[in-house]
């Protein structure tokens, strides 16, 4: 068995064997049978291992993985210019989160500020594994308290494709991520009552980038296309004391989450 | 360098410049096929999560380290199927050989009766030893090339294509002495 022919098989299971290679392939298959021998048992493993099922991951795994990682980067960290905060501020933002969670401080309950981030995702809704306001939700979906400041949630689409949400909060404003993969396309919905809210990423897959989007403070209401990969972050100044942060992901036409952080 | 290994090592420098979340899109985008090539080594949905979990854990922890010569997941793979193989050989030594090989006492036909073609095939694959059954995964289900094949196992290309051609011969002896065959 020479190599050559190894990679002629190769070629072959690739679908990319050229109308020579394949002459050559049939030949050399015809004059010896150690190496049909060998062409068979590759075109039946490959047909075979065909069949096996990909497999969805347990729901929450995601969320648990980044849950499990250490808080502090295990390596020096040099932040690239104004593309992240630094782990003084990320520990100063962790200090704030208790507060901001539970809306100590300057808490006014006359100044609620809500920013509803819906994801509304197309196809046919799942099986139903949790509930919302006492109706059941498409899809599944977990949602795990990470260690301030960041919340992480994981889940996946009814219509195949995963999400991960992120959130994170300090002093001065609230930083949501919303990224995943989305083959048959759904729909991105954000509205918000009030505050600055800027909007960057890629929400189509074939788009480079979507550029930046300024939101004014005037209540509104934003809507996207996604397909494909998509890396959405939201930016929202907070200029209130306290408010609250609500998260409704939908799933076909029914909220598989709705997730509501006070501060 | 594809637009996907452009996006995976953006999304490293961003994760070493201290952007957790650039991270955490590198678990949403390999989370399944990790998983999955876990799962068909090991056979067991929790034990596939753990190993899932503990690739990503030393991924981040050795990030630093991570060479952009190599594809990322390439390297993500590696560290996943080391890591399966560990836990499958720490398993097999607390089991017999006889607790995770089925018992085949069934006439072919009880068996085309009682399981579907792809539990065959994966129950076929476990006769595999483990290195070979991850060599079969990785180059017929997740499609990697001998070149990155050779970087995942550790050995040269010319090494992955032998015991490539050894481990399909003998699967193709399992194959049929289960009488496990794809109908035309």
């Amino acid at each position: 068995m020479n190599h050559t022919f190894e990679d002629l098989i190769e070629k072959r299971l690739d679908g990319t064997l050229s109308e020579e290679e394949s002459v050559v392939l049939e030949r050399t298959c015809r004059e010896d049978e150690h190496a049909r021998d060998a062409l068979d048992a590759a075109v039946l493993t490959d047909a075979m291992v065909a069949v096996l099922p990909d497999e969805q991951p347990p729901s929450g795994l995601a969320a648990s993985i980044m849950d499990n990682l250490p808080h502090e980067a295990p390596w020096p960290v040099h932040a690239a210019p104004g593309r992240e905060r630094s782990a003084r501020s990320r520990r100063s933002a962790r200090r704030t989160w208790v507060p901001v969670l539970f809306g100590a401080g300057g808490l006014s309950l006359g100044a609620v500020l809500a920013v509803l981030v819906m994801l509304i995702w197309t196809g046919p809704p799942r099986s139903a594994v949790s509930a919302w306001d006492g109706s059941q939700a498409a899809g599944t979906m977990s949602a795990a308290n990470d260690e301030p400041p960041s919340w992480n949630m994981a889940g996946e689409l009814s219509a195949g494709g995963a999400f991960l949400v992120q959130i994170w909060t300090d002093e001065s404003t609230v930083r949501i991520q919303a990224a995943g993969e989305s083959p048959s396309g759904a729909r991105l919905v954000l509205s918000y009552p009030s505050g600055e809210l800027n909007l960057t990423g890629v929400l189509d897959g074939s788009t480079p980038s979507a550029g930046s989007q300024r939101f004014s403070a005037e209540p509104g209401r934003f809507e996207s296309s996604v397909r494909g990969s998509f890396d959405v972050e939201i930016t929202m100044k907070r200029e209130v004391d306290a408010g609250s942060l609500e998260l409704l992901l939908v799933d076909g036409t029914r909220p598989a989450v709705n997730e509501r952080i006070k501060f | 360098m594809s637009t996907d290994d452009a996006r995976d090592q953006q999304l490293v420098r961003d994760t070493l410049a201290g952007e957790r979340r650039a991270f955490g899109r590198l678990v949403n985008l390999y989370q399944k096929p990790v998983y999955n090539a876990a799962l068909k080594i090991v056979r067991d949905t929790e034990l596939a999560a753990d190993i899932t979990q503990t690739a990503f854990l030393k991924a981040f922890e050795n990030l630093n380290t991570y060479n952009p010569k190599y594809r990322f997941f390439s390297w993500l793979y590696r560290i996943a199927i080391n890591t399966a193989l560990n836990e499958q050989q720490k398993r097999r030594s607390h089991e017999s050989v006889d607790d995770i090989d089925i018992a085949d006492d069934a006439t072919p036909e009880d068996f085309a009766a009682s399981h579907e073609l792809e539990d065959r095939v994966g129950d076929a694959l476990l006769e595999l030893n483990p290195q070979d059954r991850a060599l079969i995964l990785l180059r017929h289900y997740q499609k990697f090339s001998y070149d990155e094949l050779g970087f995942i196992f550790d050995v040269r290309s010319k090494t992955i294509k032998s015991r490539l051609f050894t481990a399909r011969q003998r699967l193709k002896e399992i194959f049929e002495q289960r009488g496990i065959r794809i109908e035309a």
